[in-house]
């Protein structure tokens, strides 16, 4: 069968982009000949260190280029160094602006320094900060470098190995002086060793500093470059840690693959430039849609991460090597440091972007929740969704008119499947003028959601930044008189081809616009929607048919004359932004804005969720789709997911049901399809797969009180929904490199089934947790490994149930899941080997911005010693609510499961009532009693005695 | 607002025997009620004994769901809405206080707890439902009525195909050896063409010109008796023709007889092996209106016919009036001719009735049991009813038209000689009959007959002179014309069968529809369904139209999906054109009972995967139970009174 995929040609390479070959080149100048060296140095005689505020600033020289460099280094809540190189003064202004656009408003406070050493020759300078003074950052001035370790561990080394190489601004006339110092360096002073080969090897090396760096020509479309080269490499080493995780987003492995240096995995960089791809390929360093230039690594004891703001293109080598680097210069402050290394593995990172500035944020911390704190106190929490947003969405490309709407919808009544989201792709609209209808096939819009409202379901339309250049269309005549599109490199409006055609694409850089962009998302403005009607912007890479590389061309304008190849990877996620304000602008900002978008950067989780965007139903993509959501999880978009069944192509039955099963424990659940491929609806493949279907959809509606509370979690520290192994048992060596196996909070653990016809599947299970099999309950024994083999015939997937774990559920699954609001709960108790266990339940309107009003139910849960605990809590201003008003929020326990008893309890208490319950003994040797209706609320204080 | 923990019991907090009994199904009200015997409740699947204090408690305790029908408490309970002045209903326990009013239960009873305002609505809903069932009633009994009809016509056209399929297949095969044998014709003939010409002489000029000019004042008025002669040999011929015809008819038959029917019944198997022989030898001449377009094609004498149509030098040439004597030549000849015919057809007339005197002897269970040998049974005592006593006249004796004193020739007559002793063997059942027909065959000098004889056997000389005087030109039409009519016939035959392949539907009830074409009017688009045959898309922009599919079979598209009940609900057209980056286009075209036909929706569900609504009579069960329409009308009617699109609800 030939399957057309993705077309390699169509997307470069780093052979052919410029700023890679030139940065990788002058890093394996630096590796091959020893006296290339690092060029750059701390002029010890700047330096400036302000203790209280905890900034350092100094005067960075490049050696060889004789061009000067402001050093700038600021201490951070949340175990954070920022550190800032910026030329002084550059010829031609960089953009600086991407810190407005991509950073949380508040950003965490600075921190003073606690203690600074240094040598008597000024050339190392050690600071001290954050509690006690555990993190150590110690700076070298000759050549620069720093290194940064936690509680005398070392944790991130910058520029160890000297590939820092910023490209000064210059003018087109000057002689790039770097060539000849190369030249030199290798024409007389270097000892050369293996002779006439080596040369001509390090001649090759030399030209290619010089590769492209005025004008650039990529399968027939040239990048004019007038700024010239631009580019920044330096290198991030992270000693003694195997495994680096995030810079998504690839189709790759969590832990993420060599790019770099001997048996490497991949013979090309990771790249991070936003891009869609049509069909891409699985197991690869390739750009997608997205990009966030943060990575993040642990071992035992430490975690830390580095991100870069910049949204420029972006190539990221990783290496692994043996030894520490250059611990032992560090531990000469240290005296303690090596002893406590054990792994002699370091992982190094060359990172290279094409422009922008080096501003980079270093975080360190003990675990992998670390340093998620500390990266979205940088970029922001992610917002609290919509309820609705967490259940399951129906999408295809397309439901084609309001017939058909109200066929699908009725599908799902009638096979008694919830769902909570019906999509509308681009086929819904007048010509792919968006914020319009085709007046024929939807006539009455409003009638169509409003019969969806009726049984609490939402409807999502699709809103993509090109505009259709049709003067008879609003949005092009306004946009055009107010100068709000992009331009060419000439200054006029950038014309290029999508969906409707010749189209301009709104620049969101410019606040006019992102403003204009909002307002047209009132109910006024926008015809025939809804307060039900919620947005997904597609295509936002941006996606440009005839543009190189299907996208913008670099040296289109933006507003204020910046080049498109500063805000390239940023691009996307302001239009996610817009209509993210245009949402709350239509309701007054009462209404959780609900907005999916396809491209990302960091900062992104402000706005709203992402998906993986065009994968296919192959059980490849299936088994792809659980890395690559973690790895956007853990650079702080916790609200993701993959199209469920594969948007291109036909699943087989199996497959689709399989991926169900897995979704439903996933971030963001939605069913998507080609408009090429065959219906899929979840009753379209008989029995068994409809019931089995509709099972899978209903774990996911039984576990939502759980998934909102993770959800709410997550906007207060990072955390992902869907988690690593690593970032929950961080002490556990053997799920550092884990990347097929995820945790949904702290609780459940989910194995996928991502072969067909698999009939069990090995799940590791760490040692440091009891585990229990969620559907039975009963207690599983994992082999001395850690290894448990499950059965998994068609209606099962591995899904294991932490020990120590009270999860919330309801069990009366209703048609949509904002009907089961009002619905009580199910409690589950899991003990673990000490008869314990905690949970949580957030809980609010599921909708509104109240709870940021104190109007939240917060219900801190515990299990010991035969009791369980409830308590309501409050957060920092929060005055405690009255009862009825936890009631109305809230709701009571009608069924407390707990399993783990070692013993069949004698009665069950409640205030001195009496609480029926059955009893049974189940696998593994314990005991698991149902408690029938305690009537106990949620949110309110009580206490069930289990004797 | 909801109010903690009232869900199940009375504001006060108490349980009530009316809250145990909410959402219980009026038939199942006993097993919900406590009596002196039984103080506790069963669930109903027995699996539990539970106090009545704990049914409707909001809590599900039974695993089948039945202890909770008035609440939501277990995920696959039902509740049953009373609908007063409607028809009652169950909904799905989840759909119970979820802030929905649904529309199957129109008394609001399944929204008890304030979370949302569900008016009773009841009275509408019924009278609404009554208007529509008795619509539904009407249509429904006009789409069965209409659908018996259908179903008439269908059975009737199978059976006529039938008939229709078995005369032609015999007509082909024995066709077939009319064709082989007259190829063979042809093809001496035009080898003794090319002879001829090669020796510059037509066969005929010697005799000829003996005969030109001898005789001539005595030809006028023997021309005049011999015209007579001919018009009343022509009648008695036709009157054998008639009575051939009619046998034939029932003779056919015999092709269609059972292999066991011949096995096990002698005088079957003699009756098929004497119409097989018959066909071999007579049934040529079935075609004798070709001869006679040929033979008589223009007025002009017998011995200036054309040899050759190249002749062109002879065509410009007025003609001269023949006189007597050469018409009373041409006159003598078709006497003649008609005479040899006379014979022929009473040879066959008798072959024929020898064929069906064997039937005399069959035995009763093949007439009974084999319906070829019934029916060609039936047709030969016909055949005696019709003809009883009707006797053919004698043949005129063509030697009274001779002009010349002397005989110059011997009677044809006596070249073979036919005596009564020949005749009356031949007529005896036992005779042999193939012999006897060569025998007849033999006194036929001019005939095709002959020629074809000398086929079967070696020719004498004058057999072959006789055979080798076929003009080549006729030989090639008469070839010609065989060759095309076997075409024509082989052409409907095909198409019969084709059409005896065509599934129409239980009771062929589909065919009276069969080819018609139904139009639905979309908004870009016209489609054309043509029922059992194709499916069309016309964009109205006028550009060119779309194949969706000719008609595969019945069923669903996904064909896992078919089942003996739903086969007939669906038809599918398929292998259309091929979309850009998917399939071949299909249409899945839903049927539902309808007092006519009309295409009721078209959709392209999934990339160039159509799915239609059609309604027709024909899709009308010809027996519907009365509960199924009602609940269908229910159903309809109470979605009708709400603003939901949830048309397939229940």
């Amino acid at each position: 069968k030939d399957i057309v995929m993705v077309k390699h040609g169509d997307f470069k390479t780093c052979q052919q982009s410029g700023f890679c070959v030139r940065q990788s080149a002058f890093a394996d100048l630096v590796d091959k000949v020893p006296s290339f060296g690092s060029q750059y140095e701390l002029l010890p005689d700047s330096l400036k260190i302000d203790e209280g505020k905890g900034v350092v600033t100094a005067h960075l020289l490049d050696q060889k280029q004789k061009t000067p460099f402001i050093f700038e280094l600021f201490l951070l809540e949340h175990d954070t160094a920022r550190v800032r190189i910026k030329e002084a003064p550059p010829i031609k202004p960089r953009y600086e602006l991407l810190g407005d656009l991509a950073l949380a408003s508040s950003l965490p406070a600075s921190v003073p320094i606690a203690k600074v050493n240094r040598t008597s020759t000024g050339e190392e300078i050690a600071v001290h900060f954050g509690v006690s003074g555990k993190n150590l950052l110690v700076l070298h001035a000759r050549p620069f470098r720093f290194e940064l370790s936690v509680n005398g561990v070392p944790a991130v080394s910058f520029n160890d190995k000297g590939y820092l190489y910023y490209e000064h601004s210059r003018s087109k006339e000057s002689t790039p002086a770097l060539e000849n110092q190369a030249a030199s360096a290798a024409d007389g002073n270097v000892p050369v060793e293996e002779g006439a080969n080596k040369d001509d090897e390090i001649t090759k090396l030399q030209e290619a500093l010089n590769k492209d760096l005025w004008e650039e020509t990529f399968n027939g479309k040239t990048d004019s470059k007038p700024n010239g080269p631009a580019s920044i490499g330096f290198d991030v080493s992270f000693p003694g840690s195997s495994n680096v995780y995030g810079l998504p987003q690839h189709a790759s492995t969590f832990s993420l693959k060599t790019t770099r240096g001997e048996n490497r995995e991949y013979d090309q960089p990771y790249r991070l430039y936003n891009l869609d791809v049509f069909e891409y390929i699985l197991d690869s360093p390739m750009a997608l849609y997205g990009s966030i230039p943060f990575m993040m690594s642990h071992k035992k004891g430490v975690s830390s991460g580095v991100f870069w703001l910049n949204s420029a293109e972006m190539w990221i080598d990783v290496e692994k090597s043996k030894g520490t680097g250059t611990l032992s210069k560090l531990a000469s402050y240290i005296p303690f440091a090596t002893s406590k290394e054990t792994s002699a593995t370091t992982t190094s990172t060359h990172w290279m972007a094409e422009s922008g500035v080096l501003d980079v944020f270093v975080f360190v911390g003990s675990t992998p929740n670390d340093i998620f704190d500390s990266f979205t106190a940088i970029t922001g929490r992610p917002a609290m969704p919509q309820h609705f947003a967490t259940a399951y969405h129906q999408c295809r490309w397309n439901y084609m008119d309001e017939q058909d709407v109200a066929d699908v919808n009725a599908g799902f009544e009638k096979h008694d499947i919830p769902y909570d989201v019906l999509w509308l792709d681009i086929e819904h609209t007048d010509g792919k003028k968006y914020f319009t209808w085709d007046k024929t096939k939807f006539p009455n819009p409003e009638t169509m959601q409003n019969n969806l409202a009726g049984t609490g379901r939402k409807m999502v339309t699709i809103i993509d930044p090109h505009i259709k250049r049709d003067d008879g269309y609003y949005v092009t005549k306004e946009a055009r008189e107010k100068g709000l599109f992009i331009k060419d490199k000439d200054g006029n409006e950038f014309d290029g081809w999508c969906w409707p055609g010749s189209s301009s694409w709104i620049d969101y850089t410019d606040p006019a616009a992102r403003q204009y962009w909002a307002e047209k998302f009132q109910f006024s403005e926008y015809k025939g929607s809804t307060p039900s009607l919620y947005t997904w912007n597609d295509m936002n890479e941006p996606s440009v048919f005839t543009g190189p590389e299907t996208t913008m061309p670099k040296d289109a304008l933006h507003h204020g004359g910046i080049e498109h190849r500063d805000v390239h990877n940023v691009y996307g996620t302001l239009l996610h932004r817009s209509t993210y304000e245009g949402h709350l602008l239509r309701s007054k900002n009462e209404d959780r804005p609900f907005v999916l978008s396809r491209a990302f950067f960091a900062g992104t989780q402000r706005y709203g969720a992402i998906w993986t965007g065009d994968n296919t139903a192959e059980w490849g993509h299936l088994a792809a789709s659980v890395p690559m959501i973690l790895s956007i999880g853990v650079a702080g978009v916790v609200f993701s997911g993959a199209d469920v069944g594969g948007f291109f192509g036909n699943p087989e039955p199996d497959l689709l049901l399989r991926w169900y099963q897995v979704a439903a424990f996933q971030p963001f659940f939605r069913a998507h399809a080609h408009i090429d491929t065959k219906r899929r609806e979840p009753w379209l493949f008989g029995e068994p797969y409809t019931s089995l279907i509709r099972e899978a959809i209903r774990q996911r509606y039984r576990i939502m009180p759980y998934l909102y509370t993770l959800f709410w979690q997550s906007t207060q520290n990072g955390s992902p929904i869907m988690r690593p192994m690593v970032s929950e048992f961080p002490e556990d060596e053997n799920t550092f490199g884990m990347g097929d196996q995820f945790m949904l909070g702290k609780g459940l653990l989910i194995k996928p089934v991502v072969q067909k016809d698999q009939s069990s599947v090995d799940v590791y299970l760490p040692k440091l947790a009891v585990w229990y099999d969620y559907t039975s309950l009963g207690k599983v024994a994992p082999s001395a490994a850690g290894v448990l083999n499950v059965k998994t015939p068609l209606e099962k997937i591995p899904v294991l149930l932490r020990g120590g774990t009270i999860l919330p559920r309801r069990e009366r699954i209703r048609r949509a899941s904002n009907l089961m609001l009002h619905d009580p709960y199910t409690l589950l108790v899991a003990l673990d080997h000490k008869g314990e266990a905690t949970g949580t339940i957030y809980a609010d309107d599921g909708h509104s911005f109240r709870f940021r009003e104190g109007k939240y139910v917060l219900s801190e849960l515990s299990y010991s010693s035969g009791t369980l605990s409830a308590r309501g809590v409050r957060l920092g201003n929060d005055a405690k609510l009255s009862d009825a008003d936890v009631d109305a929020l809230s709701a009571r326990v009608e069924r407390l499961i707990i399993t783990g008893l070692s013993a069949l309890p004698k009665k069950v208490e409640l205030d001195g009532r009496q609480l029926e319950f059955t009893g049974e003994k189940v696998d593994g040797d314990v005991y698991k009693i149902v408690v029938k209706d305690p009537k106990a609320w949620v949110g309110r204080d009580w206490k069930i005695h289990v004797e | 607002v909801v109010s903690a923990g009232s869900a199940h019991t009375t504001p006060d907090g108490v349980w009530s025997p009316d809250v145990a009994l909410r959402g219980v199904h009026p038939t199942k009200l006993g097993l919900y009620t406590a009596t002196k015997s039984t103080q506790s409740f069963q669930c109903l699947d027995r699996s539990k004994r539970i106090p009545f204090s704990a049914v409707n408690d909001d809590y599900c305790d039974c695993q089948d769901g039945s202890d909770e029908p008035g609440t939501s408490a277990c995920s696959n309970g039902t509740f049953h809405c009373k609908n007063k002045g409607h028809i009652g209903a169950d909904i799905l326990s989840s759909r119970v206080n979820d802030g929905v009013c649904d529309p199957e239960c129109c008394d609001g009873s399944d929204e008890y707890l304030g979370l949302i305002n569900c008016p009773d609505k009841c009275k509408e809903v019924g009278t609404a439902y009554k208007k529509h069932i008795e619509e539904q009633r009407r249509i429904l009994a006009e789409g069965e009525r209409l659908a018996r009809e259908y179903a008439a016509y269908g059975a009737k056209q199978q059976t006529d195909r039938t008939t229709q399929i078995a005369k032609l297949e015999t007509q082909i095969s024995v066709l077939d050896g009319r064709i082989k044998k007259l190829a063979e014709i042809k093809a001496a003939a035009e080898a003794y063409e090319e002879k001829r010409k090669a020796k510059g002489q037509t066969v005929e000029s010697a005799e000829q010109e003996e005969e030109s000019t001898r005789l001539k004042g005595k030809c006028c008025p023997t021309l005049e008796k011999c015209r007579e002669m001919l018009d009343e040999q022509i009648g008695h011929n036709l009157l054998l023709d008639e009575r051939i015809e009619y046998l034939q008819e029932g003779a056919w038959n015999l092709d269609s007889v059972e292999e066991a029917t011949r096995e096990d019944d002698h005088a079957v198997s003699n009756a098929v092996d004497g119409w097989e022989g018959y066909k071999l030898m007579y049934y040529f001449f079935d075609e004798e209106t070709v001869d006679e377009e040929l033979d008589t094609a223009d007025e002009q004498p017998a011995n200036e016919m054309p040899i050759t149509g190249n002749d062109d030098e002879q065509q410009p040439k007025p003609k001269p009036k023949p006189d007597c004597c050469t018409r009373l030549k041409k006159c003598k000849r078709e006497v003649d001719d008609e005479q040899e015919k006379h014979l022929h057809l009473q040879d066959r007339l008798e072959a024929l009735l020898k064929v069906f005197y064997h039937l005399n002897d069959v035995k009763v269970k093949s007439k009974r049991d084999d319906e070829a040998v019934g029916r060609a049974y039936e047709k030969f005592n016909d055949y005696r009813l019709m003809f009883r006593g009707e006797k053919i006249p004698p043949m005129p004796d063509i030697e009274e038209l001779d002009v010349r004193k002397e005989a110059s020739e011997v009677p044809r007559t006596t070249e073979v000689p036919r005596t009564k002793n020949a005749t009356e063997d031949c007529n005896r059942p036992d005779a042999p009959l193939v012999s006897c027909l060569r025998q007849r065959l033999q006194s036929y000098s001019k005939s095709l007959w002959k020629q074809m004889l000398a086929l079967v056997r070696t020719p004498t000389a004058a057999e072959e002179a006789a055979m080798l005087r076929v003009d080549p030109i006729k030989a090639k039409a008469k070839f010609n014309l065989a060759e095309t009519q076997r075409f024509d016939l082989q052409e409907k035959l095909n198409h019969l069968k084709k059409l005896k392949d065509v599934d129409f539907g239980p009771a062929g009830v589909w065919e009276k529809l069969f080819e018609q074409c139904f139009e639905y009017d979309a908004a870009e688009y016209k489609y054309y369904i043509c029922l059992l045959q194709k499916a069309e898309q016309k964009p109205k922009s006028g550009t060119a139209g779309t194949n969706l599919g000719t008609f595969t079979r019945w069923g669903r598209r996904d064909d896992k999906l078919t089942t003996a009940a739903n086969r007939y609900k669906y038809m599918m057209y398929e292998n259309g054109d091929q979309c850009w980056n998917g399939p071949a286009r299909s249409v899945e075209v839903a049927l539902e009972c309808g007092a006519d036909t009309k295409v009721l929706s078209v959709v392209e569900m999934s990339k160039c995967e159509y799915t239609a609504r059609l309604r027709s009579p024909a899709a009308c069960d010809l027996a519907i139970p009365e509960q199924e329409i009602e609940k269908e009308a229910a159903s309809a009617a109470a979605t009708q009174s709400t603003s939901s699109s949830n048309r397939d609800e229940l």
